[in-house]
């Protein structure tokens, strides 16, 4: 697999200010595969990316290394970078209302990207933009092509938002939160629409969102983050099978059931470590119901468990995710 | 967009008025014109038939009325001091007035802005703390204090400019530095905040993921949303561009609107007074109504949305 | 038994201009809502954006009077606004918010704030009740000399909680008081209102749009669609099999890992308050809906059979769904 990968990430760490955000991230992702990126705020998933595609600003001290199909982009001259985003590689974000520019009309917005990447213009360029609109299920794309994202609503502009990721026909899609501020409903319409794109052209996403729940509907593989590192990483099945790493194991226990009795739920004591004060080994040990002293020695490399799962935890194991709890590790 | 005329106009006249009455009762509390006007010495027939002349000796409201209902004719009155039309008296002084101001503020678009967009791009470097060190000082140095500075350098040490009057060109151009100068400081100021603000939006993320080189994403997304805010401070100071150089005319004795309402208000020429406040509220009141309309153009948000299903 | 809290066919209509220009649209955020809590349970209101809940819970306070309808506390119609009794039954009954930094002074220590409550309502508001109750959230008395900004997403909801439980609330009114919680979090939290309802008998009305929280919190539960309740009952009957199309199309929606595909994919978008659908709002989105629909606003009544609780004609049966072709 890793001589198909499409993208190859090794050791990307980045630091705001001295303070480390990403903490030494390895992954790959190979044409047409769908990976999650899953992890609490602060994890590092949306920054893995915003780095990797040189989308961070200045301040932003990046190492390590990012090929793209075998070619090295992280810190590649700026004309190369324009070419692969939005190109090769395509980001939609959170928010998408405030992610569109609010002063021109979204039509102008989509022939944008399709003059940088396909050099198309003019009427031509304008019936594209209107194509593009259909296939995101943009109803009335003809007259919507003249609106201002403020006149359209989230999930909406989330699709335009997605129609400008197609425009450059990207081989990748990275989704960070798309579905996020959207309402319920409008979510499963956005999971499903990004579902279909991937069925219809064959590009590879990468999901990164908060919820467990949406990256086992989308994704095939998934890495779970916590403090800056990934911690687990396996099929989405095995993930939610056989966990392995206490922090993954915690958050599936932490979410409330929708099936069977209702009982107090298992929740992760305490809160993760501020990037300025972490723990000198494991990230996770402060919180973690498997803790033993050598957790602190040094932070544990991510190896396999099984074949095709890996885990950074000394003490891997399939230990039940509702696992008592030390009472010294009672919310503080 | 009728209905939002017209309110818009009826809240302008409002103001009109409001800066008419204030003016009036302000100067005529203030001070006896006919006092001021004759000789201290005057016989007191001589006073009382001065006042007769100008109207004084009526009630407060009812030369408030008179006054009021003369405007709505058109008829500013007259200088008590020369008894020429206030309006002609004003506008002879206007052209001057225009002569520092027009070119300060192309100063100041044409300095501030840019020098704001350029300390915004390079935060945190050289440009921008040497740009935001000449903003501070512009900003917090007096325009009289700056002017001084002006004429000690080039008037009384290097001789090359004139210190003062309204001969040539020459004459115009330390008052033009000292005017343009202060206001550039401003725009510097709010360009710069309005740019980082505006490149830290979201959306300025999404120009650059879809490939847009930095200096495209600069001038299409961020130039045309920092544009919102700052229209509103270049409207404040074409607004004030015939009273903005009160000081300035004065410190460099150039015979414009200022300096007459300096001598204006000094001698309660109360016609002069209120005519020049009616202008330069009327100017204000225009370039505010004018920046409103701009809004429009620059930010669709808030049109009426036509494309709405 | 006298419900805690009985509020009968709240209406509550805004004035909106859209844009700088438009003209003023009358906006019906709540339209018609009746709801029971009993003391120490828990009602969860749970919709999209939109339908109505945050308005419902504000007017249930009292911080928002109604246009229409009245709220009964404890069997007696709320006093005026302002009144002395307002205020006495005000300390009885408390608002938790989603954003606990924005709830939160950030000037004051967390102590200060739990005090403040204490010395508004005359109660003693020393260092031991003020510690007691930090404690009772889970915080630390050493954390009240901390400001908000000190502390973490969590803990500052803690302290919000600590505020609001100062006054001896029976009734805590808590919008969306997880969502902006990391998951980690946002169960200790529930885990925190639900140890204190049954410590000190609370009754929680519980608003949220995550329905997973709403099953794990809740012994009701109303679903609200553009400012009318459309189905309630217990939450295992409501989110196990919805009786509404649109808590069909809800519940479909939870992301869930044992389930992949064969969801119920609603078309369009959440509905504008200023623009509301003839008969049923829901129509227009609605996969079941006949003509009937559009002409009718069904009544949210007790269905035949089994008595759910839901306003909708074909869940009623009074008449035969249509499936449209999709």
């Amino acid at each position: 697999m890793a001589g198909a990968a499409l993208v190859e990430i090794r050791d990307l760490a980045v630091a705001f200010d001295g303070t480390p955000a990403l903490r030494g991230v390895s992954l790959s992702i190979g044409k047409g595969e769908s990976l999650g990126l899953v992890g609490e705020s602060g994890c590092g998933k949306s920054v893995t990316w915003l780095a990797a595609l040189g989308l961070l600003p200045r301040k932003a001290r990046v190492t390590g290394s990012v090929q793209l199909a075998g070619q090295e982009i992280l810190h590649a001259p700026p004309a190369t970078l324009d070419r692969v985003r939005g190109g090769r590689v395509a980001m939609i974000f959170q928010d998408p209302a405030s992610s569109l520019n609010p002063v021109h009309r979204i039509g102008r917005q989509i022939t944008e990207a399709l003059q940088l990447h396909r050099g198309l213009s003019g009427a031509a360029a304008r019936e594209e933009a209107r194509r593009l609109l259909e296939q995101v299920g943009m109803p009335d794309a003809l007259r919507r092509l003249d609106a201002y994202p403020h006149e359209l609503s989230g999930g909406q502009n989330q699709r335009v938002m997605i129609a400008i990721a197609l425009a450059g026909q990207p081989e990748l899609l990275v989704a960070d939160e798309p579905t996020t501020a959207l309402d319920v409903t409008i979510q499963a319409q956005i999971l499903t629409l990004l579902a279909e794109i991937r069925r219809d052209t064959g590009m590879a996403l990468v999901l990164i969102s908060h919820d467990l729940g949406v990256i086992a509907e989308t994704c095939e593989r998934v890495c779970v983050m916590y403090a800056g590192r990934i911690v687990e990483e396996t099929r989405t099945e095995r993930l939610f099978a056989a966990p392995s790493h206490p922090y993954a194991q915690g958050l599936m226990a932490a979410l409330p059931p929708i099936h069977g009795p209702r009982r107090p739920l298992a929740a992760i004591p305490g809160s993760v470590p501020e990037p300025w004060a972490m723990p000198p080994g494991c990230a996770f040990a402060p919180r973690c119901p498997r803790h033993v002293a050598a957790c602190d020695a040094a932070p544990p490399p991510l190896v396999a468990v099984t074949p095709g799962h890996c885990a950074a935890c000394i003490r891997p194991g399939a230990a039940s995710a509702r696992a008592p709890l030390s009472p010294e590790l009672l919310p503080a | 967009m009728l209905r939002f005329l017209g309110t818009r106009l009826a809240r302008a006249l409002l103001t009109l008025v409001l800066v008419v009455t204030f003016a009036f009762v302000v100067l005529r509390l203030s001070g006896d014109p006919a006092l001021l006007i004759m000789s201290a010495d005057a016989p007191p027939e001589a006073i009382a038939a001065f006042r007769r002349a100008w109207g004084l000796d009526d009630p407060l409201w009812v030369q408030y009325l008179r006054y009021f209902g003369a405007i709505l004719h058109g008829d500013l009155g007259q200088s008590m001091r020369d008894g020429r039309s206030a309006i002609d008296l004003v506008a002879e002084r206007v052209p001057a007035t225009l002569a520092l101001t027009i070119p300060a503020l192309l100063i100041k678009v044409g300095l501030g802005i840019p020098a704001g967009v350029q300390a915004a791009l390079h935060r945190n470097s050289w440009i921008d703390r040497a740009v935001m060190f000449l903003a501070v000082a512009g900003f917090t140095v007096p325009s009289f204090v700056l002017g001084l500075l002006l004429v000690l350098l080039f008037a009384v040490q290097l001789g090359w400019l004139p210190s003062g009057g309204q001969e040539s060109w020459r004459h115009a151009v330390l008052p033009v530095i000292t005017l343009g100068m202060g206001g550039a400081a401003v725009l510097a100021r709010f360009t710069r905040s309005a740019m980082l603000e505006v490149l830290g939006q979201p959306y300025m993320r999404t120009a650059l993921a879809k490939g847009v080189p930095w200096h495209v994403a600069v001038r299409r997304h961020a130039l045309p949303n920092a544009a919102i805010p700052t229209v509103t401070i270049v409207g404040f100071m074409v607004g004030s561009l015939l009273a903005g150089a009160v000081v300035v005319e004065s410190v460099f004795s150039w015979p414009g609107v200022g300096r007459l309402l300096v001598v204006a208000v000094a001698n309660r020429d109360l016609a002069v007074v209120q005519c020049i406040l009616l202008l330069v509220a009327a100017t204000m009141v225009t370039a505010n109504l004018l920046v409103d309309l701009l809004y429009g153009v620059l930010d669709p948000r808030l049109r009426i949305s036509a494309g709405k299903a | 038994m006298t419900p805690l809290l009985e509020a009968r066919d709240l209406v509550r209509r805004y004035s909106m201009r859209r844009g700088m220009l438009g003209r003023p649209v009358e906006v019906r955020a709540v339209d018609g809502v009746t709801l029971r809590l009993e003391a120490g349970k828990t009602l969860g209101l749970v919709g999209e954006s939109g339908c109505g809940k945050s308005t419902t819970g504000r007017m249930v306070l009292g911080l928002e009077a109604p246009d229409e309808g009245d709220v009964q506390f404890e069997g007696a119609p709320m006093p005026p606004p302002g009144s002395l009794p307002w205020r006495r039954q005000r300390a009885r009954m408390q608002m938790v918010y989603q954003d606990p930094l924005g709830a939160l002074d950030r000037r004051l220590t967390i102590g200060a704030q739990v005090a403040e409550p204490l010395q508004i309502h005359g109660l003693p508001a020393d260092d031991a009740r003020v510690h007691a109750l930090l404690r009772q959230v889970g915080l630390r008395p050493d954390q009240a000399e901390r400001y908000p900004h000190e502390l973490s997403g969590g803990q500052r909801q803690r302290s919000v909680l600590a505020r609001a439980l100062a006054t001896d609330p029976v009734l805590l009114v808590c919008d969306e008081p997880i969502s902006a919680l990391d998951v980690s979090i946002q169960a200790q939290v529930m885990n925190l209102l639900v140890d204190l309802q049954q410590q000190r008998g609370i009754a929680l009305l519980f608003i949220s749009h995550d329905l997973r929280a709403v099953r794990q919190m809740s012994h009701r539960v109303a679903v609200m669609y553009l400012g009318r309740i459309v189905e309630e009952g217990e939450p295992d009957a409501v989110l196990h099999e919805p009786a509404h199309p649109y808590a069909q199309a809800l519940v479909s929606a939870i992301p869930d890992p044992s389930r992949r595909g064969n969801r119920i994919v609603l078309q369009g978008d959440p509905p504008n308050p200023a623009a509301r659908p003839s008969g049923c709002a829901f129509h227009p989105r609605c996969p079941l809906a006949v003509p009937l629909c559009a002409q009718q606003a069904p009544a949210l009544k007790p269905r035949p059979g089994d008595g759910r609780m839901v306003a909708c004609h074909v869940a009623q049966g009074d008449v035969a769904p249509m499936r449209k072709a999709a």
